[in-house]
């Protein structure tokens, strides 16, 4: 699943010690998780690579990085699947 | 913004005997030191070396005869901004011959200014890093010589290198930025068929991504800074005057603030007027300012992602004034009394 592989991401990003299934689909991730701007990055450059998708300028925005269900959606709109991954 | 006139003919000074040795230059590239010349800030005219200037001139052309995309660029970018020695008030040093020698083994072989700029960008971060120290306006060498500086330092150090290769490149600064940073930021855009902006010694893997990146979407006010008369000049007050363009739009969405101001009735020409963002600790920042035309009005755009706008009249410290909603693609009209 995409929720699945984006929480892996970030577990490993921001160095969290908790079990990747412990973060919810909805946690805030810059006011809830400590995401900041350069581990967005981090996140979009991992993103990139585990889906195989390109992340354009104009679409990091902070609405994209709210949530993992936000970042969820992003990918799927990307992978033009629309549905589960 | 400050309204100036951009007219040579204001700072332009007779040459002097030190630059006798103008004479002997190819027409080419005395038309590209009167440039120079003719936008150097009058207070440093005096202080230009001619030897410094010429070397400028020298390697600017070496380097537009030499990379693959020297004649792609054509003489309005390449006198805008390959040719300038300077981004905004460093010192004005012989950086150019030492750069163009150290980077063109490095790059000069790219058939894109963009990879090249990219390549520079990751030279540069090992070159300097940044650190959060006192606003000084380093020159390249000196950033390069301290192996650290502010973001001002970086942007300056990293459009020196790109120039030094023939990249067209400029600094770009923004007043204020949200979401935690809430202060100014500058960084470096290059020029490859268009403007793409990077993280100034931050390399990242593509071109317009930063970790400002989205910080920028919700930027009041974004500069670029231009070494040739623009019309426009910052007129910040709290760092040093410099030509700018106004590219906001490039960043973010924006909408149009249209002021007005009047005093007993009467419209007020001249009068400067001040747009200010409160940041999180609710202190007024200012980002832009310009002054009232004939009409005693003025109107410019704003970045409409900024939830609120204070806007005064006359004088700052008073802050007699009134915060306003600037919304996307819309005119807000505002009312000043003095």
């Amino acid at each position: 699943m995409v929720e699945r592989k984006i929480k892996e991401l970030l577990v490993r990003v921001l160095h969290l010690d908790v079990d990747p299934s412990e973060i919810g689909d909805h946690e805030l991730l810059f006011d809830g998780l400590g995401l900041d701007s350069l581990a967005a990055l981090k996140l979009v450059a991992g993103i990139e690579e585990e889906f195989g998708i390109r992340v354009e300028d104009e679409e990091l925005t902070v609405e994209l990085f709210e949530s993992v269900a936000s970042l969820s959606e992003f990918v799927r709109r990307k992978l033009g699947t629309g549905g589960t991954v | 913004m400050k309204e100036v006139k951009a007219d040579r003919g204001e700072i332009k000074r007779p040459i002097s005997d030190s630059f006798e040795v103008f004479q002997a230059a190819c027409p080419e590239h005395r038309k590209a030191i009167d440039f120079l010349r003719s936008w150097t800030p009058p207070e440093d005219l005096e202080d230009l070396d001619a030897e410094v200037l010429i070397e400028h001139v020298e390697y600017s052309y070496i380097a537009k005869e030499t990379v693959p995309w020297g004649s792609r660029i054509g003489e309005e970018l390449f006198f805008g901004y390959v040719l300038p020695y300077r981004t905004w008030a460093e010192p004005i040093e012989r950086w150019r011959k030492l750069l163009y020698s150290e980077l063109y083994p490095l790059v000069g072989r790219s058939e894109d200014p963009v990879e090249a700029a990219m390549e520079e960008n990751r030279w540069a971060a090992g070159k300097a890093h940044f650190e959060d120290i006192p606003v000084t306006y380093k020159s390249p060498l000196r950033t390069m010589a301290d192996g650290c500086g502010d973001c001002i330092d970086l942007s300056i150090f990293l459009v020196a290198a790109c120039r030094s290769v023939g990249i067209p490149a400029r600094g770009v600064f923004s007043p204020w930025m949200p979401l935690g940073h809430d202060g100014t930021h500058m960084w470096t855009e290059i020029w490859g068929g268009k403007w793409h902006y990077l993280g100034s010694c931050e390399p990242e893997r593509v071109p317009d991504r930063a970790w400002f990146s989205m910080h920028i979407k919700r930027a009041a006010k974004v500069y670029a800074l231009s070494f040739r008369g623009t019309g426009s000049m910052l007129g910040l007050g709290y760092c040093p005057d410099v030509w700018v363009e106004d590219v906001t739009e490039r960043y973010t969405t924006v909408g149009t603030l249209r002021a007005k101001v009047t005093a007993d009735g009467t419209p007020v020409p001249g009068c400067r007027l001040y747009v200010l963002v409160p940041n999180s600790k609710n202190e007024l920042v200012l980002v832009a300012s310009s002054e009232t035309d004939a009409q005693g009005s003025v109107e410019m755009k704003l970045g409409s992602q900024v939830e609120l706008y204070f806007v005064c009249a006359g004088d700052l410290r008073k802050n007699c004034g009134q915060f306003v909603y600037i919304d996307t693609g819309r005119t807000e009209e505002v009312h000043l009394k003095m």
